[in-house]
């Protein structure tokens, strides 16, 4: 499929796609800026409903980078199972300031950032670049 | 239940502009999916859940209102569109571009912005 301005969308030859759920809109327009600064292309939400609907609706995305606690229905840790059950090949990165990365199943995430988070590109470009999940 | 949420795609270059109107939306019940430019509001009109468009006609990288609005309709003709522009020059073209939906002039009322969508979605 071509893309707006007439671009292949085909994997390989784009960019990053990055679903961000956050609720602390301060941070959601921190954390994106810093990845759009990659490159990297980014659907910003702000609750794991909004999120959820759109991986129901069939956009595919390359990494889900959500916290965990936010308002709504549900949470990031459901958002985290509707990407691994309908976009199994899509990396996922949770960070929460109130839930430890041990509560979660192991499953559930290849990277898990405890709030504040630091040097968030550095180990986002890591995580992107490896094959092997990285907990 | 989710079947009576209004998604809204919203594109502005303008982070903060962005992120405000996105939280008051999202205040009146609606789902926001929020996107810089015209690349990511493609990659984002992929999803089969995108209701309303609401996109600044000049945006700072890839794209414009207008194209947004052109790929929207192309993708699925029932997808509503409002551009938002304070460049008036820019306004008075999406006016003259009338298939495009109508506009609103910033600084906008964002109560009058969220009526509208109420009555492009028949509420």
């Amino acid at each position: 499929m071509d893309n707006l301005l007439g671009k292949s969308s085909d994997a390989g030859d784009r960019a990053v796609r990055v679903l961000l759920a956050e609720d602390e809109f301060l941070i959601r327009l921190d954390v994106a800026e810093t990845l759009r600064d990659l490159g990297w292309h980014v659907f910003e939400v702000s609750t794991a409903d909004e999120g959820i609907a759109i991986i129901d609706g069939g956009t595919q995305i390359d990494l889900l980078l959500s916290d965990i606690n936010m308002p709504g229905e549900r949470d990031g840790s459901d958002l985290a199972r509707a990407v691994r059950s309908k976009l199994p090949g899509a990396k996922i990165v949770l960070m929460s300031g109130l839930v430890r990365a041990r509560a979660l199943p192991d499953q559930l995430f290849d990277l898990f950032m405890p709030k504040p988070v630091l040097d968030l590109q550095t180990a986002l470009l890591t995580l992107m670049a490896s094959q092997v999940p990285t907990r | 239940m989710s079947e009576a949420i209004t998604h809204v795609l919203l594109v502005s270059g303008d982070g903060l502009e962005r992120t405000t109107l996105g939280e008051y939306l999202r205040g009146c019940g609606f789902h926001v999916i929020e996107a810089i430019d015209g690349d990511e509001a493609a990659i984002a009109l992929e999803t089969k859940s995108i209701d309303i468009v609401v996109t600044d006609v000049q945006l700072r990288h890839h794209g414009s209102g207008h194209s947004i609005s052109a790929f929207a309709k192309k993708q699925d003709p029932s997808i509503e569109v409002i551009l938002v522009s304070n460049v008036e020059q820019a306004v008075k073209t999406a006016v003259d571009l009338c298939e495009e939906g109508p506009a609103e002039v910033l600084p906008y009322h964002p109560e009058k912005l969220m009526r509208r969508i109420q009555e492009l979605r028949g509420r």
